[in-house]
């Protein structure tokens, strides 16, 4: 809760001012008070009703506290929260190279991937469009960032591990998706999700700069655990595939964006939690005017309408004053 | 007074004076009014103008003109020279005016205040009461001992006779106040009054106007049994019967009934009640601080209470009952008049 005219708020220092002078008028009043002759029945009368109290002291307490939410108004509160982008786009860069096979993440590193992106797709607003793009040595399956997140799920749930791992094409391919060129293109972002070790193609680290460039961080997610090995066939030993966490650090820090080393389904899927809530919106302060403005208004309203006699019959009454 | 005291009045701001007064229609009340009168004085059933009584008053030549019933033989016959006797009247009426001066006769929401009224129909039984050899006597009373300044608790008990307890709305309207025993010394001293001896035409009248021309008490003036003082020094002095006209308020009043009583025996009584329409009702115009211009007592309200206002118009419409329950008990003829009517016109229908 903050306010973006707190000078406002000395405004409030009003209403003692005015409590005070309410207070003076009363002694005015009764100061300057008319003259009547039936006094005695009207003490009798007043003593029997009962003083109207509550009206006497509803009125005023409205009119105060109605002074004081314009007030409140007036240095205009604001209140921090998240705001959805109107039109933000996501691509899911996914390596589903040989070593993806790898079974140290359970059931395999590609099945645990997959199945966390979909997570992350569920967590994205749907106003974000979000495109895919799956590689293995070519960057094979793409789809444009589209609002229609069904696409991106069918071509996600389709990819199976197999070839080799050429991160850079793939990132450039994403970027082009994206329209890194135009300098008005929509807030984005890309997610790799990769084991690392890029072996063929282009340099990642030169298209993380690319991205840097066109604001667009890349976060990128590690996986698979140092001792994962891939069983490329029943007669030779297991070759061991480690993923590069080093590499994707620094595609990650070079575009600006984060790098989390995910060795298990289920901190994968926390990643993405966190990924898809801080992707697709940002922070914004909502002004909250309004309310304060409206329950003044009403404040305002009542305690002037309840300070107005129901119906003031025509009457003529002069003061007649003696001496 | 006697004492050396007197009054010292002052002539409200607001003053609008008693208003037209039509000579044709102050004469056309003389016959209400002598049929009122009529039934106190000797010869109940004979005209109560002005005729011969039987005590010598002169004895003097004949002149041409005289009633030669009036011949007094025995004095013709020994002065050789023809004589007539003339008595002294003996229906000559004495009206006395009992004129309510109170700081709250200086009030009037309407056409004028209860002052101006009181100052018309002073003016009318003035007139009515000098003809026919008439003379008129003044009472006013309305000050208290008690100064401005220091205005004493409105709810005060009244000073003076037990007779007090049927005060209006002593014990039965207003709630006993916890009572000042320095205060009710002071309460209890006589009231000022002022008092104007019987005089005959033109001296008489002209008295009155100028005590009604000199306006009434100010403000801070509290004198609860001054209406009572003064029927009782009116019962002391007026010694043949005669008529009496009462212009008052009858408001803050007390202990007047037993007095009262004492003098409608003897006297014709008329007793003028003259009130403000903003007296029996309260209109809803939001919050006021009102005072009272004899205690001095302070009151806030908010009119916009409609209970407030009926409560008020409810005790004031029994206040009023009271009044005339009194009135009528002591077989005095009430009238009751507003400053927001034609007093005058209403003054006929009430002494009709």
């Amino acid at each position: 809760m903050s306010f973006a005219s707190p000078w406002w708020l000395l405004g409030l220092g009003i209403i003692p001012v005015l409590l005070v002078g309410a207070w003076l008028a009363r002694r005015r009043a009764r100061r300057f008070a008319l003259r009547f002759t039936a006094v005695d029945s009207l003490g009798l009368a007043l003593a029997q009703v009962g003083p109207a109290r509550w009206r006497g002291r509803l009125v005023p307490l409205l009119l105060v506290l109605g002074l004081a939410s314009g007030g409140v108004a007036l240095a205009r509160p604001q209140m921090p929260h998240r705001v959805p982008y109107g039109r933000a786009s996501v691509v899911l860069v996914l390596d589903h190279s040989g070593s993806m096979a790898a079974d140290d993440v359970a059931p395999t590193r590609i099945a645990a991937a997959i199945g966390a992106a979909n997570t992350f797709i569920d967590e994205i607003p749907a106003n974000v469009a979000i495109g895919f793009v799956g590689f293995g040595t070519t960057p094979d399956a793409v789809q444009q960032p589209v609002a229609d997140h069904a696409s991106a799920r069918r071509l996600l749930d389709a990819q199976t591990a197999g070839g080799g791992t050429d991160t850079g094409p793939a990132l450039a391919l994403a970027l082009q998706l994206l329209d890194a060129r135009s300098a008005h293109h929509p807030p984005s972002a890309i997610v790799l999700l990769s084991d690392g070790a890029a072996n063929e193609g282009v340099d990642p680290v030169a298209v993380a700069a690319q991205a840097r460039a066109a604001h667009i961080p890349i976060d990128t997610v590690a996986l698979g655990t140092p001792n994962g090995t891939l069983t490329v066939s029943p007669f030779a030993p297991p070759v061991p595939v480690p993923p590069d966490p080093q590499l994707m650090a620094q595609i990650a820090h070079t575009s600006g964006g984060r790098t989390f080393d995910a060795r298990t389904a289920d901190q994968l899927s926390s990643i993405y939690r966190s990924l898809g809530a801080k992707l697709g919106s940002a922070e914004r302060e909502r002004d909250l005017t309004l309310w304060p403005l409206a329950l003044a208004a009403a404040l305002l309203l009542g305690g002037l309408a309840l300070l107005a006699p129901a119906s003031v019959p025509p009457v003529r009454v002069r003061s007649a004053s003696g001496g | 007074m006697a004492s050396g005291r007197d009054m010292v009045l002052s002539v409200p701001a607001a003053r609008q004076g008693p208003g037209p007064m039509p000579a044709a229609l102050v004469d056309a009340l003389a016959p209400a009014l002598s049929r009122l009168i009529s039934r106190t004085l000797p010869g109940v059933s004979r005209s109560s103008g002005v005729g011969q009584g039987t005590e010598l008053a002169q004895l003097r030549p004949y002149e041409t003109g005289d009633d030669v019933r009036h011949l007094d033989a025995s004095a013709s016959a020994r002065t050789g020279v023809m004589h007539v006797r003339l008595n002294v009247p003996e229906r000559a009426l004495t009206t006395w005016i009992v004129l309510d001066l109170s700081p709250s006769m200086a009030f009037g929401t309407a056409g004028r205040l209860k002052a101006d009224v009181a100052e018309g129909v002073g003016l009318v039984f003035g007139r009515l009461g000098v003809r026919s050899a008439g003379s008129l006597g003044v009472i006013a009373f309305g000050a208290g001992p008690v100064g401005p300044g220091t205005p004493a608790p409105a709810t005060e008990p009244a000073a003076g006779p037990p007779a007090s307890q049927l005060a209006v709305g002593a014990p039965a309207l207003y709630p006993p106040a916890p009572s000042d025993p320095s205060r009710a010394s002071v309460v209890a001293a006589d009231p000022l009054l002022r008092v104007l001896a019987p005089r005959g035409a033109k001296p008489g009248l002209a008295a009155l106007g100028r005590l009604l021309g000199e306006g009434v008490n100010p403000d801070g003036q509290h004198a609860p049994g001054a209406l009572a003082a003064a029927l009782i020094r009116l019962g002391r002095l007026a010694g043949q019967p005669g008529l009496v006209v009462i212009l008052s308020d009858f408001r803050g009043q007390r202990g007047w009934e037993g007095p009262l009583g004492g003098l409608a025996l003897r006297h014709s009584v008329i007793a003028v009640e003259i009130s403000d329409p903003r007296e029996r009702e309260l209109p809803a115009v939001g919050r006021l601080a009102l005072v009272d211009p004899e205690s001095g007592r302070l009151i806030q309200v908010d009119t916009s209470n409609r209970r407030l206002r009926e409560r008020f118009a409810a005790i004031e419409t029994q206040r009023r009952e009271l009044v005339h329950r009194e009135l009528r008990r002591l077989r005095v003829h009430h009238v009751s008049l507003s400053t927001d009517g034609p007093w005058l016109r209403d003054l006929g229908r009430g002494l009709g």
